[in-house]
């Protein structure tokens, strides 16, 4: 539906590197990245509010890099919302059909539908300053939809809300997205939002794409050590990956000291063979063995002790220390429940497993 | 003594600076003279010059402003920094050396050529006209840059991205956005344009009923020692522009109200 070759821009002295990108019909495609990494250049890019340096912008099939903003027919929701201080929110929404001169009974039937949806069917003649947070960014969304546009491009639309409200607002996301049968490129830094909106994701950091595959593969298999970074993984370990004669393939970690053994494709192991790596893996991945189980029959075990407890509220982090290497630690996430099952304390003797399938190799740039 | 009794001690000067300077007109004004004086056909021939002129001036100087407004706020052009820095023209050069400049020019073949194939402007209505514009349009645009600085680009892009061509932006978005500060501009402007001596007298000159313009009439009746005439018609300026000021200000509040 939306496909970027290859796009290149600049602002100021910031470089968007090439980007290539198919955003599928009615589908959720979200772009991860940290402040500042081009996230929202990349979006005025598309809306054509900024200069394509190179590479080619279309929608549905039709080449629209050089078509006027006004005529790309691609609603935009910025991440102020940018509600027309002056007009209603009936005024709002009615705006783009206004500047279009095509009011008619179809688009206030669309209108209709939209505002009721949505629920801000009482709202529509207050004006912006009177409305809440949740109802703007309502209003804001119903107004894009409203101008009869099927691709809408959202930056970090929910940010300005608190949690519960932004939860109840990306299922109201989804279920307008299926009705209307909306094709949507979101922008966030959160990460839970992306993977909750997002049927495709890619991570934009300092200006280059470095990651664009279906959410589940960016989860498991982050595609570079800038991404796990970006992610939060701390559990992330130096070594040279090393091909066994029996076809398995182990990392020696050097900063983990410890040979592990990886689940790693093996058809991919050439181009690894005998490189220098990262293996890493996320903390709620990792398990801690309870008190009679057998460490042999578990992959990648270490015994060690706790360092220290993080206490998060609805979750826990435990930092281990294994006992064969000083000074690391590894990072373990564990809900409540799980944490008081344990019954861990500072100092006390346990071991862990690194399963196979859950560590992810990256190649040392 | 505190900041706070300070500040008002200094807005209560200023009200005692111009409030006394006022009331000290009272001393020659003398109500029997007041209404023949004003009702002159001379004064008469004054005032509506003056307003004529000085609108004039302002619906063109407001005009040019705007658009040259936005362009300053919201693009980057190659002599942009020139053209903001020339804004200030007519508070850097005295309105008098502003009026001897524009009279050079129509003494030049360029200028010549103008007035001979277009309108005729030393000393003539059109001269007053040329002057209060010289002297007000960069006051004018720079007043509504900052008005329209103010306003974000973010509703002009959006405004695009739901089909606005860049003049429906313009127009529905930043224009109105941007009212309150248009509207105190353009009382500004007129305000200035009434009060323009320098530059009109060194234009126009002081023909009675042709380019003698309100602030040019007072002149020239305290030159030739008429210190009631001098009054009268300070007074019928403090009147317009006064009133000018109160009943934008009573505009002003009605449109917050509705």
């Amino acid at each position: 539906m939306l496909e970027l070759q290859n796009l290149i821009t600049q602002a100021g002295a910031f470089r968007l590197e090439p980007v290539s990108l198919n955003v599928e019909e009615q589908s959720c495609h979200v772009i991860l990245g940290p402040t500042g990494s081009g996230k929202t250049v990349l979006l005025e890019t598309i809306l054509g509010l900024r200069k394509v340096g190179s590479g080619h912008i279309s929608l549905a099939g039709e080449d629209i890099t050089a078509v006027p903003v006004e005529k790309r027919s691609i609603g935009y929701v910025p991440q102020d919302l940018a509600l027309f201080p002056h007009l209603d929110v009936l005024e709002n929404i009615r705006y783009g059909n206004r500047v279009r001169r095509d009011v008619n009974h179809v688009h206030d039937g669309l209108i209709d539908e939209l505002t009721s949806a949505v629920q801000i069917e009482n709202l529509l003649h207050r004006l912006p300053e009177n409305l809440s947070g949740g109802e703007r960014q309502r209003v804001a969304l119903v107004r894009a939809i409203a101008s009869g546009c099927k691709v809408l491009l959202l930056d970090e639309p929910f940010s300005s809300v608190n949690e519960s409200l932004r939860k109840d607002l990306w299922l109201m996301m989804k279920q307008l997205q299926a009705r209307f049968g909306l094709t949507l490129l979101m922008i966030t830094h959160d990460l839970e939002e992306a993977f909750f909106l997002g049927d495709r994701l890619s991570v934009l950091i300092n200006g280059r794409m470095h990651q664009s595959s279906n959410k589940r593969s960016v989860y498991h298999q982050p595609a570079s050590l800038e991404v796990a970074q970006f992610f939060g993984i701390k559990n992330l370990f130096e070594g040279t990956l090393n091909r066994n004669t029996d076809g398995g393939v182990t990392i020696k970690a050097s900063t983990l000291q410890y040979d592990l053994e990886v689940d790693f494709d093996k058809t991919s192991t050439d181009a690894f063979d005998n490189k220098e790596v990262i293996t890493g893996i996320r903390a709620n991945e990792v398990m801690i063995l309870r008190e009679d189980a057998d460490p042999s029959r578990w992959e990648n075990t270490m015994t060690g002790h706790v360092h220290a407890i993080l206490d998060k509220g609805a979750s826990y982090t435990v930092l281990f220390s294994p006992d064969h290497v000083a000074d690391v630690n590894i990072e373990v996430e564990l809900n409540s429940h799980a944490y008081r099952r344990l019954r861990l304390n500072e100092g006390k003797k346990i071991s862990i497993s690194l399963k196979k399938e859950n560590l992810f190799v990256i190649q040392k740039a | 003594m505190s900041f706070k009794h300070f500040s008002i001690g200094t807005a209560l000067f200023i009200l005692l600076l111009y409030g006394g300077l006022i009331t000290s007109l009272l001393y020659y004004l003398d109500p029997a003279q007041f209404l023949a004086a004003i009702t002159s056909q001379r004064a008469l021939a004054a005032i509506s010059l003056s307003l004529a002129a000085a609108s004039i001036a302002t619906v063109l100087a407001v005009l040019i402003a705007i658009p040259a407004a936005y362009a300053l706020s919201r693009y980057s052009f190659r002599g942009k920094e020139i053209v903001d820095t020339l804004l200030e023209l007519p508070i850097i050069v005295s309105p008098a050396a502003l009026g001897a400049m524009l009279l050079i020019f129509f003494t030049n073949p360029l200028g010549n050529w103008l007035q001979t194939h277009t309108v005729q402007f030393v000393f003539a209505f059109a001269g007053v006209v040329l002057a209060q514009f010289i002297t007000t349009v960069g006051i004018a645009t720079r007043f509504i840059k900052t008005a329209i600085d103010d306003v974000p680009g973010r509703y002009e892009s959006v405004g695009r991205t739901l089909g606005a061509t860049p003049w429906q932006a313009f127009i529905t978005l930043t224009v109105p956005l941007a009212r309150k500060g248009i509207i105190a501009a353009t009382v500004l402007t007129w305000a200035k344009a009434m009060g323009e001596f320098g530059a009109t007298i060194t234009l126009a000159g002081t023909m009675a009923m042709r380019t003698e313009t309100l602030p040019v009439a007072i002149y020239m009746h305290l030159a030739s020692a008429d210190i009631e005439g001098t009054v009268v018609l300070i007074f019928v300026m403090l009147s317009i522009g006064l009133g000018t000021l109160y009943g934008v200000r009573k505009l002003g509040r009605r449109g917050r109200r509705a």
